[in-house]
């Protein structure tokens, strides 16, 4: 990886060296704790919970600056601490938390490559049980907040597909499993609360599912010769802007990632809302089957 | 040995509201006789890993023989814990 690359993802032995580190913040970051923190997690690491702590507690949406301060604070997080960020379910939280804390203007944030999976395949040292370490209490400000290059409201994508420029000037990329993106699914059946009104992907979007990204094995990032010819073998080139959605944004921020962090592509943004908003609008366009 | 329920849990689409390990724990808590056993192909070490801290930590009799991999998959089987 390049020295740009490095300063975003992290392996395992890095975050062995810097376990005592007090300039670096290890974080889990888990849709679900039970099965995950709380159950086992990296010696010395704290947790933020995806959905208590991240999400607004009544809307659809994320905490605001104020709350995050005070999330940081909790965590012995200041403004010039190196985060690295893991978690549950493929890093997928991890790194939607990386998009929001990089949308919150955190300068030093990173991901553990290929997280719980490799550490755990590696056989590595951890502790058990939901006991959280305490750290001294940081200082922390949210010096600018950057909504604007992180994230896409339901109304640009719908304008930008009423407005022809879908494939011209921006590309769509859906990373759901084949069959969310062609409507045979809506959600896994397991997930009720998942489900949408109604199934497939949305006119123009190129299916590119996330997991390509990955080695299916150990979790961790391909080699970034091949992320870059599977990118672009999809037809997502940098010279447009690319907009990544998925059903509730997890696996949309894994693929940003990829493409603005580890290949730079320099216009990606999360359209953060996703089949769960696009599949229940009244007269959004829908197209089903495997075509864009 | 009987097999009373099998398992396939694929990390690339597992995700939400419903845990994988929630899954695994609900079918192994069926097992019951020392003949009974329940087989999980699963593709993340995490889950493995977990579910080997939750039989310790919950003192729970039953062992987990590795089978090695199938499809890519790592095939397990949760048995009771007779000896």
């Amino acid at each position: 990886m390049s020295q740009v690359q490095e300063q975003v993802v992290v392996n395992n032995k890095w975050v062995l060296d810097h376990l005592k580190d007090p300039n670096v913040r290890i974080v889990e970051v888990d849709y679900d704790p039970n099965t995950a923190y709380n159950i086992w997690h990296i010696s010395g690491a704290v947790l933020i919970r995806w959905r208590e702590d991240l999400r607004h507690p009544v809307i659809r949406d994320f905490i605001g600056p104020n709350d995050f301060e005070r999330l940081m604070e909790s965590k012995g997080i200041s403004n010039n601490t190196t985060v690295v960020l893991y978690g549950d379910y493929n890093n997928w939280f991890a790194v939607y938390a990386f998009w929001l804390f990089k949308a919150y203007g955190h300068d030093d944030v990173r991901v553990l490559n290929g997280g719980r999976t490799k550490w755990a395949k590696d056989n590595l040292p951890t502790e058990q049980g939901p006991k959280e370490p305490q750290y001294a209490k940081g200082s922390y400000k949210v010096k600018k907040v950057d909504w604007g290059s992180h994230r896409a409201f339901f109304w640009e994508v719908l304008q930008k597909i009423t407005k022809g420029e879908v494939g011209k000037t921006t590309i769509l990329v859906d990373v759901r499993s084949p069959k969310e993106y062609t409507g045979e699914i809506r959600a896994p059946p397991e997930y009720a609360d998942e489900q949408t009104q109604v199934g497939g992907h949305i006119p123009g979007a190129i299916s590119f599912p996330w997991a390509q990204a990955v080695n299916p094995d150990t979790g961790e990032f391909k080699p970034i010769e091949e992320l870059k010819r599977l990118v672009e073998s999809a037809g997502i080139s940098q010279d447009k802007e690319i907009i990544t959605y998925c059903r509730i944004g997890e696996r949309a921020a894994h693929t940003w990632f990829v493409l603005k962090y580890l290949l730079g592509y320099p216009a990606v943004r999360v359209y953060d809302g996703s089949w769960a908003e696009w599949g229940n609008i009244v007269g959004a366009p829908v197209k089903k089957g495997s075509e864009p | 040995m009987k097999i009373i329920e099998r398992l396939k849990i694929d990390k690339t689409e597992s995700c939400g509201s419903r845990s994988p390990l929630v899954m695994i724990l609900s079918a192994i808590k069926k097992i019951r006789e020392c003949d009974e056993g329940v087989e999980i192909l699963l593709n993340d070490y995490d889950w493995l890993l977990s579910l080997k801290y939750i039989l310790q930590m919950n003192d729970m009799k039953l062992r987990i023989e590795e089978n090695g991999k199938e499809d890519d998959f790592l095939k397990v089987k949760i048995l009771m814990d007779c000896n």
